[in-house]
């Protein structure tokens, strides 16, 4: 039987929430040089996708594209401050998007490489490797340096999950296997 | 909501195709470029170029036409493009920056050595994707930079900055120098 595994997650039972309580405003135009948590928030609901955190401070959050596709969303480069303030609320200067896949049963090794070059070769804006555990990973980063507008991370938030789609064709096959 | 429109004309650059980007639907976003905070909503070739010299690349046209060709830091070669512009060869108007360098493969090297050293960049760094085309064994490492809904110059010219400095560790992992720290 096809094994689909995309994220950390399981299919079911994801336990994701729309961010209906998101405390920014989304605003196309409007540059951010720094990632927090609301604004975050506010961009994968903009892209329709549903999110639940991994972690206590929120730097991680499992996300669920509207395709389907599920993966993670990490901040990193995050400054710390030193106040005791909520750690969501940090700014940090990346945003690392991910998405995991294991290799079906009846693909072998040699077709699975095969699928990571084809990726290579035709995603522009994600890549992906196999690490060390076989797991599959579709990844992006996001710079925030000197800014991008919250229209921009919309339409990369987006892409990716188009990506990691994409990935999950060339790996199981275009019609799933 | 945000919605995912259509993709954008496919641009070829020398023997690599590129696949498209997707725009966001056009009242989605601005689309003027806004002086007051430097945000680019497309590219040109003046801003291009800009962000090549803010980094100090050197750059000249490509004999063809349309591209430039780039003088990276160790001696490095790349070759940069605007796609996705609305109307071609105007480069105008130009939703995507696609930076180009390829690499040799060592004599000593086998393909499975080539696939390690590329999915060691993959795995490390952020700012570009390394890749090895099946057909003609070419090693590349692209970066790829949309400007949809917008980015300052600035943060254009760091997308730059940082995989132009990736590089260096790629030329580690494809040619086994100890330089294999992340960025």
């Amino acid at each position: 039987m096809r094994r689909f595994f995309i994220g950390l997650v399981a299919i079911a039972g994801l336990g994701l929430d729309t961010p209906a309580a998101a405390q920014v405003s989304f605003e196309g135009a409007r540059v951010i040089d720094a990632i927090d948590g609301p604004t975050l928030q506010t961009v994968l609901a903009e892209v329709g996708a549903a999110t639940s955190p991994l972690d206590d401070e929120e730097n991680t959050l499992r996300v669920g594209f509207p395709n389907g596709m599920r993966g993670v969303a990490r901040r990193m480069a995050c400054i710390d401050d030193g106040s005791e303030g909520d750690a969501e609320e940090s700014a940090c200067k990346g945003l690392i998007l991910l998405g995991y896949f294991s290799r079906p049963d009846d693909v072998s090794p040699e077709r699975a490489q095969a699928a990571t070059r084809q990726f290579g070769l035709e995603q522009n804006l994600a890549s992906v490797v196999i690490n060390d555990q076989g797991e599959h990973v579709v990844k992006a980063y996001v710079i925030f340096d000197g800014g991008i507008t919250m229209a921009n991370l919309a339409v990369r938030v987006a892409l990716f999950g188009e990506s990691v789609q994409a990935y999950q064709r060339m790996l199981y096959g275009v019609d799933g296997g | 909501m945000l919605r995912i429109s259509n993709c954008f004309a496919l641009c070829v650059l020398g023997a690599f195709a590129l696949h498209p980007a997707i725009a966001i639907a056009q009242d989605a976003m601005p689309q003027a470029r806004t002086e007051q905070n430097d945000t680019l909503e497309t590219f040109t070739r003046d801003d291009l170029k800009r962000a090549l010299s803010e980094n100090e690349i050197a750059y000249s046209d490509h004999p063809s036409g349309g591209s430039l060709n780039l003088d990276l830091q160790g001696g490095l070669r790349a070759n940069a493009a605007l796609l996705a512009c609305d109307e071609e060869g105007f480069e105008q108007n130009c939703f995507g920056t696609s930076i180009l360098a390829t690499f040799a493969k060592p004599s000593s090297a086998s393909d499975k050595d080539v696939d390690a050293a590329i999915t060691e960049y993959n795995y490390r760094q952020n700012f570009g994707r390394a890749y090895r085309d099946p057909e003609d064994g070419n090693i590349s490492v692209r970066l790829y930079v949309i400007a949809d809904g917008g980015i300052t110059q600035t943060n254009y010219s760091r997308q730059i900055e940082l995989w132009e400095a990736s590089l260096g560790y790629f030329v580690g992992y494809l040619y086994n120098r100890d330089d294999t720290a992340e960025t």
